[in-house]
């Protein structure tokens, strides 16, 4: 897939899988892992820059003995989720038409 | 690889991220990796799971690059040489320095040479009415002629010295200008560096 896309899929990807509850770094992985390709590293960046953003924020847990990093949304997290959606409703009618127009293309040349 | 030493090498090759943010990241993968473990993993297949240290490293240090948050560092090398060659290229310095004081010292000296002799010619002025006076009565003409001469050594030294005053005003006006412009330089320096 082109980078460039998977960049910014992977955000919206990652705030989705926390929509439901709070989540931590590895199940966040576990969870994208089946739709798009992703790693502690890729994942790292990602976390930082939706904290920055405020559609994320941290706290700290005790488990098993020690500290772990939860994740949750924010309002502005869901928001950016919605117009994520919204966007692909344009995407999704240019897909139309390079389909459609790639269709009519193969029915000229038959 | 065990995780201590792939932490270590980690924290090793992001020396250059400023200490928060280091600390930060690993912490961030000590818990990735303890999350794996808990997973089911051993502790090698938890590392060999992650991504090769220097890959991890160069992202990190480039975003933090094009961020500016780098601490500017310089080579070790370059230190020790500029302090194990010190005594060569401090003598040198000193040599320049004084080269360029007495060079500056000259050019002042010239231009005072050139005021005395002003000086001079305005004072024959003085001296000529002198002589005029002393030989008024013995030798009034040698007098006369004596005044002559100093009233025109007097007019020589005055017309001289409306350009040596300039050369006196210019040359210290260059000297402050270019104090200030070293000190300027000297402060933004300080400034960077901090």
């Amino acid at each position: 897939m082109d980078a460039q896309l998977k960049r910014g899929l992977l955000e919206v990807c990652v705030l989705a899988a926390m929509q439901a509850e709070d989540t931590y770094g590895y199940k966040l992985i576990k969870d994208v892992s089946p739709y798009l390709a992703i790693s502690e590293s890729t994942l790292y960046p990602i976390l930082k820059r939706l904290e920055a953003a405020g559609c994320v924020t941290v706290y700290a847990v005790e488990h098993n003995g020690r500290l772990r990093k939860y994740y949750r949304i924010t309002a502005a997290g869901r928001a950016r989720i919605d117009e994520f959606l919204q966007e692909w409703q344009d995407v999704m009618r240019i897909y139309e038409f390079i389909r459609g127009g790639s269709a009519e293309c193969a029915q000229n040349n038959s | 690889m065990r995780a201590e030493q792939f932490l270590k090498q980690l924290s090793k090759a992001l020396a250059d991220l400023p200490p928060l943010e280091r600390a930060r990241t690993l912490q961030y993968y000590r818990e990735a990796l303890a999350d794996r473990m808990e997973d089911g993993c051993t502790e090698e297949e938890a590392v060999a799971g992650m991504e090769p240290v220097e890959t991890i490293a160069h992202d990190l240090l480039q975003d933090a690059a094009a961020r500016g948050a780098l601490k500017p560092r310089r080579s070790g090398v370059v230190v020790a040489l500029l302090v194990l060659g010190s005594p060569l290229w401090l003598v040198f310095a000193a040599a320049a320095v004084v080269v360029i004081v007495a060079m500056y010292a000259v050019v002042w000296a010239v231009i005072a040479a050139l005021a005395a002799a002003v000086v001079a010619l305005v004072l024959s002025a003085a001296v000529g009415v002198a002589a005029l006076v002393a030989n008024v009565s013995a030798f009034p003409l040698t007098g006369l002629f004596l005044l002559g001469c100093g009233l025109t050594c007097g007019g020589v030294g005055v017309l001289l010295a409306v350009p040596v005053w300039a050369l006196i005003r210019s040359l210290a006006r260059g000297t402050a200008a270019a104090a200030r412009k070293l000190w300027h330089r000297v402060m933004v320096r300080k400034g960077e560096a901090l």
